[in-house]
C-alpha cells in the first residue's frame, strides 16, 4: 500500500523507501491515461484508434456510471465525456468527478454536438475544463487534450513538490526520523486516537549514553554517525507502519508504539537497546562503543475511565530514562501505568522497575 | 447527386485502414437507423393522443445519429439529423400532433440522406463487400 504523508492516523516513518513522491520522480514521463465515456461503440472505436496513435494509453466507459466505477480501479488524468448518455450522462459525471475525493485531478473534455453557448456554459459550471463540439477537427481534439496533459502534468508535480516539502518539514535532516514539530503534533493525536479506541499507547525515551564524549573524542561528524545508525537499528525493531520514531533533542528520541501495553514497549524497548549496543558503530573516526538508556511509560486506555494526558505521559518516560540514567546506564526502566504520577520533578516513583 | 459514403472523403494521415473499416461499419449500421427512423415515421403518423413520447424517441435517435455522424465528419447526415432531432424537440414541447409538418420534412430529409448512403459510389462499393 502507497504510504500517505498527510494521513495523521497513521504516521509513516519518514526513511520509507516507498514512499510515493520518490518512486514517481524515477518516472519522467508516464503514460497520459485517458478514459473514453461514450455510449456509441463506433464512437468509441474510432476515437480510440485515434488517441492510441497519438500516444495516449485509452480506457473505456459507456456511460457515467461505468466511467465513475472504471476510475476506482485504473486512475486517468484525463476523462474524454459524451454529454447524453443512459445511466449517467456526462454532466452528472462532471459533477460526481468534482465530488469525489481523489488523490489526483482529473481533467475533464466534454465531447458533444450540443453546440449552443448555453449548452458550453452548462457543461463547464457542472465541473468538465473544457468543451469540444463533435465534428471537431481531429487536430483541435488532440491539442485540447495536450492541454489536459500538461494541466495534469503541472499539478502532478505540485502535488509531488508539497509532498516533498511537508516531508522535509517533519523529518529531522540528519537521521531521517520524524523530528520534534512532528512529535508534538502527531502524539497528541495518536494519544486521542489509543482514547477513543480503548487502545495503549507507549513511549520510549530514548538517550545515547555518553554522547558528550564521543563528540569529544571522535569529533562531531562520528557523533553524527552514531546517531544514524541509531535511528537505522531502532526502526529495524519496529513495525514499519504503526510505529515511529522522532528526534527530539540533540542525542535524545521518542519512540512511539501505538496499541502497545507495557509487556510489548518492555520488549520492543530491550531489543532496541540490545539491537544498538550489540555491536561497534563504524564511523569516520573508526569503531565506536555506544549504548543507549530508555524509559518506558504506558497509558492503558479503559473505557469510561480518565487517561494520562501527553504531558503526563511524556513526562514519566522522561523520569524513567533519568532512573536508567543514574542505575548505571545501557538499561531499561518502566513505569506501571498506575504510578505514573503527575509529580515528576523527584526520583523515579515506586513501582518503577528496571526491566532489563 | 453528391455521395456521403465516408470511404470516399479524403483520407487524413492519421486514418488509416482500421478508421476505414469503422466508417464501413457505421455505414452500415446507417441502414438500421433508416428502417428504425421509418418505423418510428410511420407510428407517430397513427397516434391519437399526445405523441410526446415518440417525439422523445425520435428526438434521441436523430441526436445519437447526428452525434455519430458528427465524428465520423458526414456533415450533411449531422445536419439532417440535427434538424429532426430540434423539430422534434420543439414538437413534445408543443404538444403537437403526429403529422407535424416541420417533423414530418425533417424525417422525410433525414430518410433521403439515409437512402443516399445505401448507393454505391461509383467504382466502390462499401456495402456490397464489407471488410
Amino acid at each position: 500500500m502507497t504510504p500517505d504523508l498527510t494521513d495523521v492516523s497513521s504516521p509513516q516513518p519518514p526513511y520509507d523507501l516507498n514512499d510515493t513522491s520518490i518512486r514517481l520522480r524515477l518516472d519522467p514521463a508516464p503514460d497520459c491515461h485517458v478514459l473514453l465515456v461514450d455510449d456509441d461503440v463506433l464512437v468509441r472505436a474510432k476515437l480510440t484508434a485515434l488517441l492510441t496513435r497519438a500516444g495516449y494509453t485509452v480506457h473505456l466507459a459507456g456511460s457515467g456510471r461505468e466511467a465513475l466505477q472504471a476510475l476506482t480501479t485504473s486512475p486517468c488524468q484525463i476523462v474524454l465525456t459524451d454529454w447524453q448518455m443512459p445511466d449517467m450522462d456526462g454532466l452528472s459525471l462532471c459533477r460526481a468527478l468534482r465530488q469525489r475525493d481523489s488523490e489526483g485531478y482529473v481533467y475533464v473534455l466534454l465531447l458533444t454536438v450540443r453546440d449552443s453557448s448555453e449548452d458550453i456554459v452548462r457543461g463547464l459550471a457542472a465541473g468538465a475544463d473544457d468543451y469540444i463540439v463533435k465534428g471537431a477537427r481531429a487536430e483541435e481534439l488532440i491539442a485540447r487534450l495536450e492541454v489536459g496533459k500538461r494541466i495534469t502534468r503541472l499539478e502532478q508535480s505540485l502535488r509531488m513538490s508539497n509532498r516533498e516539502n511537508h516531508r522535509l518539514s517533519v523529518t529531522d535532516p540528519l537521521t531521517g526520523a520524524r523530528n520534534r514539530r512532528f512529535l508534538m503534533k502527531h502524539l497528541p493525536r495518536e494519544h486521542e486516537i489509543a482514547r477513543r479506541r480503548g487502545q495503549s499507547l507507549a513511549i520510549l525515551g530514548c538517550d545515547i549514553d555518553g554522547f558528550k564524549l564521543i563528540n569529544d573524542t571522535f569529533g562531531h561528524e562520528a557523533g553524527d554517525d552514531v546517531l544514524r545508525i541509531f535511528v537505522q537499528r531502532a526502526s529495524s525493531c519496529l513495525r514499519l507502519s504503526r510505529d515511529w520514531i522522532a528526534r527530539s533533542g540533540g542525542e535524545e528520541f521518542v519512540v512511539v508504539l501505538p496499541d502497545t501495553g507495557l509487556p510489548g514497549a518492555s520488549t520492543v524497548a530491550n531489543k532496541l537497546r540490545t539491537s544498538f549496543s550489540g555491536s561497534h558503530i563504524v564511523t569516520g573516526a573508526g569503531l565506536v562503543k555506544a549504548t543507549i538508556s530508555i524509559g518506558v511509560a504506558v497509558v492503558e486506555n479503559v473505557h469510561g475511565r480518565e487517561t494520562l494526558s501527553v504531558g503526563d505521559l511524556l513526562r514519566a518516560a522522561d523520569r524513567c530514562l533519568y532512573a536508567s540514567k543514574t542505575l548505571g546506564r545501557d538499561r531499561v526502566t518502566a513505569a506501571p501505568t498506575g504510578c505514573v504520577d503527575a509529580d515528576m520533578s523527584g526520583p523515579p516513583a515506586r513501582g518503577s522497575h528496571e526491566i532489563n | 447527386m453528391k455521395s456521403i459514403d465516408p470511404s470516399q472523403k479524403p483520407v487524413p494521415s492519421w486514418m488509416d485502414g482500421r478508421m476505414q473499416d469503422l466508417c464501413r461499419t457505421f455505414h452500415i449500421r446507417l441502414r438500421g437507423d433508416r428502417s428504425c427512423l421509418v418505423a418510428l415515421g410511420e407510428a407517430l403518423a397513427c397516434i391519437e393522443g399526445d405523441p410526446a413520447s415518440a417525439f422523445e424517441e425520435l428526438r434521441l435517435r436523430a441526436h445519437k445519429l447526428r452525434g455519430t455522424a458528427a465524428i465520423f465528419e458526414i456533415a450533411e447526415l449531422r445536419d439532417a439529423a440535427r434538424a429532426l432531432e430540434m423539430a422534434a424537440a420543439t414538437a413534445a414541447m408543443a404538444h403537437a400532433r403526429g403529422t407535424d409538418v416541420q417533423v414530418r420534412a425533417s424525417l422525410e430529409a433525414l430518410l433521403c440522406v439515409l437512402a443516399r448512403a445505401d448507393e454505391p459510389a461509383p467504382g466502390i462499393s462499401p456495402l456490397a463487400s464489407p471488410t
